[in-house]
C-alpha cells in the first residue's frame, strides 16, 4: 500500500522523540517494518506491527518484525485495553474507511497515540487543484486512479475531529521539507504529526 | 453395477471411487486403532485444563518466539482459534507473528504447494538461523 523511500523517513526522528525508552509499541499498517526497526534501534522498544497486505507483511517478517496480519477496519478486538504504551498510525489514516472507530480503538489500546498524515490543505496541493489536477507529491505519491487514499483531510479538519470527539492533543508538529512550520500550518505544512493521549 | 446416465452421475461415481481409493490407502498406511487414539488425543487436548479461566495464564512461562499461520479454508483449526492463541501470546509480551493465508483446500491446505506459505516459513527459519 505504501511507497517506501528514504525521502519518506524524515518524520521518523520526530516519532522517535515522542517515544519513551523501552516502551511497548504497536504500529498499525507497519508496511515493511522500517519505523519499528528504527525505534528498536534508537529507543530499544518492544515493537509489534499490524499489516493487512501479504507482500508488506512478508517484508516485515523478513526485517525481523513481529507482525500480525489483520484488517484494521475490523478494529483492534484482539488487543486488551491499555496493553500498549504507544500505538502509531503513520501515513495510513487517509486510506481507511472507519476513521473515528480506529482512533477510538487506538485510544483504548494505547496509553499514547501518534497519528501522522499528509495535509491536503498544503498550498502546493491547493495550487495543483487550482491548475485543475488532483495533487501528486512526495506525501501524496499516487495518481488519482491508483490512490488508496479515500479520506484525505486538512490540519483544520483533523483539529475539528479531535475537538468533536473530545480527544486531547498533547503535541502537534507540522513539517515541510524536513522543517517545522509554525506560521499558517494548514497552508504551509505538508505533513502533520499528532500525539494524542487517553483522557 | 450402476447404470450411468449423464455427466453428474459420472462425476458422483468418480468421487466415490476416489474416496474408496483414499480409504484403502489410509487403511494400509495407518493402524486403525492408533488412528482412533491419535484423533481422540487431538480432540481432547485442552491447554487450559489446569487453568480453566484463561489461555493467557497458561502461556505465562513461554520464552520462545512464535509464528502462527492459519488457512482461511481450515475448519478443523480455524483462523479465529489461531487468533485466540495470538491474543494470549500478545497478552504475555511474547514475540509472535501471525499470517492468515487465503486457501481453498480446507484443512489440507497446509499440505499443498503454496509459494507465499513456503516463503513465510523460509524467512522465519532464516531469521532464527541468523540470530544464532
Amino acid at each position: 500500500m505504501k511507497k517506501f523511500d528514504q525521502n519518506s523517513r524524515y518524520d521518523f526522528p520526530i516519532i522517535e522523540n515522542w517515544t519513551h525508552q523501552n516502551s511497548k509499541v504497536l504500529d498499525l499498517g507497519c508496511g515493511d517494518g522500517s519505523l519499528l526497526n528504527y525505534l528498536k534501534e534508537k529507543k530499544d522498544i518492544k515493537g509489534f506491527g499490524i499489516e493487512k497486505n501479504k507482500d508488506n507483511w512478508l517484508l516485515s517478517l523478513k526485517n525481523n518484525i513481529d507482525v500480525i496480519q489483520m484488517d484494521l477496519e475490523a478494529g483492534l478486538a484482539g488487543f486488551e485495553t491499555n496493553s500498549f504504551d504507544l500505538v502509531i498510525l503513520s501515513r495510513t489514516i487517509q486510506s481507511m474507511n472507519h476513521i473515528e472507530e480506529i482512533i477510538h480503538e487506538m485510544m483504548r489500546v494505547g496509553k499514547e497515540v501518534i497519528i501522522t498524515f499528509p495535509n491536503f490543505g498544503y498550498w502546493k496541493n491547493r495550487f495543483q487543484i487550482m491548475q485543475g489536477n488532483m495533487p501528486v507529491s512526495d506525501e501524496l505519491p499516487y495518481k488519482w486512479f491508483e490512490t488508496p487514499n479515500i479520506h484525505l483531510c486538512t490540519i483544520q479538519d483533523f483539529d475539528n475531529l479531535c475537538r468533536e470527539n473530545k480527544i486531547k492533543v498533547e503535541q502537534r508538529l507540522i513539517l515541510t521539507d524536513k522543517k517545522s512550520v509554525n506560521f499558517c500550518p494548514n497552508l504551509f505544512g505538508a505533513l502533520a504529526l499528532y500525539k494524542l493521549v487517553s483522557k | 453395477m450402476l447404470l450411468l446416465i449423464g455427466d453428474s452421475n459420472l462425476l458422483l461415481c468418480q468421487s466415490l471411487l476416489n474416496l474408496n481409493y483414499q480409504g484403502d490407502k489410509f487403511a494400509k498406511e495407518f493402524d486403525a486403532n492408533t488412528y482412533i487414539r491419535m484423533t481422540k488425543a487431538l480432540d481432547y487436548y485442552d491447554p487450559t485444563k489446569q487453568n480453566k479461566k484463561r489461555l493467557s495464564a497458561v502461556f505465562k512461562k513461554i520464552k520462545s518466539k512464535f509464528l502462527v499461520i492459519s488457512f482461511t479454508s481450515d475448519w478443523r483449526f480455524s483462523p479465529s482459534r489461531s487468533k485466540e492463541i495470538v491474543k494470549s501470546l500478545l497478552d504475555n509480551n511474547i514475540n509472535v507473528s501471525y499470517a492468515e493465508i487465503s486457501a481453498e483446500s480446507g484443512h489440507d491446505a497446509f499440505l499443498m504447494s503454496n509459494d507465499h506459505y513456503h516463503e513465510i516459513l523460509n524467512s522465519f527459519f532464516k531469521n532464527i538461523f541468523k540470530s544464532k
